[in-house]
């Protein structure tokens, strides 16, 4: 069941029903051995008032003085009966109209004795289940207090009889079926009530979480306005919170995200905007052959920067992918640099860059060759494209405990310390130049986040001597 | 009609260049803020072609410091911003008109025409001046039907008399409107100009229909 509500409702229900039910039952018991005690008090007391009527002469004669007209139960017809018998020679001395009336007798209970009564079960007079209460006991004996004179004899003071008392126990026994029956239908109220209860207080408990989650649904995209309120029930205030703090978070993220595509969008607007132009200016003026060459070769120069472009754009866009798919392998970072430089000569050459290479001949690491291989060649084109013509570029490779610890700098004449904060965003250049520069101004960002997901540390910083130092070190 | 193209791109630059001369414009370009700015303030543009990403200075700069200063001239920014609160900003800031990158050249012309009809006071591309007609949109020139052919710099001439006709137009005005930086003006250009250009326009039997204040300039006759 993944309903809290029901769980919580069901869970009530069993232990409000559950303590019910126990209540119920102890209380059962109670007042059914309180009506049962009642019951038996109440046949005692008709034993009682039977054996009073059992008195013996003084000659050892015993005799009942019972009038049936005031103990009705005992006439003909009657519910109750008894059997008065002598004990010394076991035969019946008396019994009850009832019984003669009905032509029953009633036996007497094995085990009867003197010290206390014994009950049993067995049949009234009437048919009916009856209670049977047995005790031997002397006769009634008095005669001597009122006359002092009359003489009795020893034998007749102690003459034992036995009584055996029935009385019809059907009133006992509606009374016990009424007391279950209200008894259990008590409980399955209890049950049901306790059910309506647990639903409702459930419903009501649950009610915050249930508009928490209204609010939740009405919620179209992140926003920054927290519309989770923090002064709802207590054990919902972190999680309002926490919500609010997600969506704001959340915000965030989408805000970097519109901005990324903004400036995705306006970087491709510029060579778009240059192609454009280019190809109405020519197809509206045609013009002599050489200058329609160099419309083609501007054209061409623009689709290589607007794939370079695109190539970067999709770089970052992969970036969480390898980050799940690295792909770790020996590798030699020194190797890599000279081989980057290499490619780089006609550059080099033509921008009159003197390169100073400090770097070991071998460093095998283990890395993501590929991952590893963008960031250096990034930081390496970054240098040469953007240090001065003919200055010196300064590539120090140097191993530390940590593994590799690379430094690439540059003269940077128009770079200041408030750039640096900068230098990692997509698309930012100095002075917001957007055009006539072969970078589309995302290598940077690319080695950041390439770097991340090696866990390589890249910084960049620049010196008191104008010089730019980007420095990817391992950690 | 002179414009000054400001514009970082090398190609878009020479692209607008090119073709705003193949439309009959007189273009002085500039690469940078500074440039642009200086250019601005020194020479008398029709149009400033702006755009907002430039080095050095920022567009909306240079165009706050042109209103400071005074320089009227009408400003077309071209920008590869097209958020609205780009478009609010750079009209607030003195543009005269918005054009989002990447553009179609025959809109960008359409608002060049329109922004100079503007500046001018003028309702229509075509002006009448007593039998002469000329076409500001497709830079073309009749005369009582007949059909002129004219140079660029003749035109730019003839266009400059017209808009300006009956109020006397300096030589300096002249020579400042109708040559860009690709010619060295000298001393008699413009007094050549008109010559040539009287003789294209004017009646082979009447008063030239440009008329010479002496030490002031040249008036265009009206009916």
């Amino acid at each position: 069941m993944k309903s809290i509500r029901r769980r919580m409702a069901l869970w009530m229900t069993v232990a409000v029903f559950g303590v019910t039910a126990l209540f119920c039952g102890l209380t059962y018991v109670l007042v059914r051995n309180m009506l049962i005690v009642d019951f038996d008090r109440a046949v005692l007391e008709q034993f009682q008032s039977v054996a009073n009527t059992v008195k013996v002469w003084t000659d050892g004669d015993v005799y009942v003085e019972l009038n049936p007209t005031v103990m009705t139960g005992f006439a003909a017809g009657g519910d109750r009966a008894f059997v008065v018998r002598d004990v010394d020679v076991h035969e019946m001395i008396a019994q009850s109209i009832s019984l003669d009336a009905a032509g029953l007798t009633i036996a007497g209970l094995a085990g009867a004795n003197r010290d206390t009564p014994v009950f049993g079960e067995g049949t009234a007079p009437n048919g009916a289940d009856a209670v049977i209460v047995t005790q031997v006991m002397p006769a009634q004996w008095g005669w001597d207090i009122d006359d002092t004179t009359i003489e009795v004899t020893p034998e007749a003071r102690e003459k034992l009889v036995e009584i055996t008392l029935a009385v019809d126990d059907t009133p006992l026994t509606a009374r016990l079926r009424s007391l279950g029956m209200l008894t259990l239908s008590i409980a399955i109220a209890a049950a049901l009530a306790a059910g309506a209860a647990a639903l409702f207080t459930v419903s009501t408990v649950l009610r915050p979480l249930h508009d928490l989650a209204g609010r939740a649904a009405k919620i179209r995209e992140p926003s920054y306005s927290r519309p989770f309120p923090a002064d709802g029930p207590v054990e919902l205030q972190p999680i309002a919170e926490r919500l609010n703090d997600l969506l704001v978070r959340l915000a965030d993220a989408s805000l970097v995200e519109r901005r990324f595509t903004a400036d995705a969008a306006h970087e491709l607007r510029t060579p778009i905007a240059e192609l454009r132009t280019l190809t109405d200016v020519a197809l509206r003026f045609p013009t002599a052959p050489e200058q329609l060459e160099n419309v083609i070769r501007s054209s061409n120069d623009l689709s290589i920067r607007l794939t370079s472009l695109i190539d970067a754009l999709l770089g970052i866009a992969r970036k969480d992918a390898l980050a799940a798919g690295l792909q770790m392998a020996p590798t030699n970072p020194p190797d890599m640099i000279r081989q980057i430089i290499a490619s780089n000569a006609v550059t080099i050459a033509k921008r009159n860059l003197v390169f100073d290479v400090q770097a070991p001949q071998d460093h095998k690491i283990t890395s993501d060759v590929t991952l590893l291989q963008s960031i250096l060649t990034n930081l390496i084109e970054n240098a040469v494209s953007h240090a001065p013509q003919g200055s010196t570029v300064s590539v120090i490779y140097t191993v530390t405990q940590a593994g590799l610890h690379l430094r690439v700098t540059n003269p940077a004449p128009d770079l200041d310390a408030d750039d640096l904060d900068k230098v990692f965003e997509p698309f930012w250049r100095k002075d917001g130049q957007q055009s006539d520069r072969d970078h589309a101004g995302l290598g940077l960002a690319l080695c950041k986040g390439f770097a991340d997901i090696l866990s390589l540390d890249l910084q960049a910083r620049v010196t008191a001597d104008q010089q730019f130092e980007m420095i990817l070190k391992a950690t | 009609m002179k414009l000054l193209v400001v514009e970082d791109s090398r190609i878009l630059r020479e692209s607008l260049a090119l073709g705003l001369r193949g439309a009959g414009y007189l273009v002085d370009v500039s690469a940078d803020g500074e440039d642009a700015l200086w250019r601005a303030e020194a020479a008398i543009y029709d149009v400033v072609v702006l755009d907002l990403g430039l080095p050095k200075r920022d567009g909306l700069s240079v165009l706050a410091e042109m209103r400071a200063q005074g320089i009227a001239t009408p400003v077309l920014i071209l920008t590869a911003r097209d958020g609205v609160d780009d478009r609010v900003k750079g009209l607030r800031s003195g543009a005269d008109d918005y054009l989002v990158k990447p553009f179609a050249f025959d809109e960008l012309l359409a608002r060049l025409e329109a922004l100079t009809r503007r500046s001018n006071g003028i309702a229509k591309n075509v002006l009448h001046i007593d039998g002469l007609m000329i076409n500001l949109a497709d830079k073309t020139v009749t005369i009582n039907d007949v059909p002129v052919a004219l140079v660029r710099r003749e035109y730019a001439l003839l266009e400059l008399l017209c808009l300006k006709a009956g109020t006397v137009v300096s030589r300096a005005d002249i020579e400042a409107k109708i040559y860009d930086e690709h010619v060295e003006p000298n001393s008699n250009v413009v007094d050549a100009a008109v010559s040539i250009l009287r003789k294209a326009i004017d009646p082979p039997d009447g008063p030239s229909r440009i008329e010479t204040k002496r030490g002031q300039g040249y008036r265009l006759r009206r009916a």
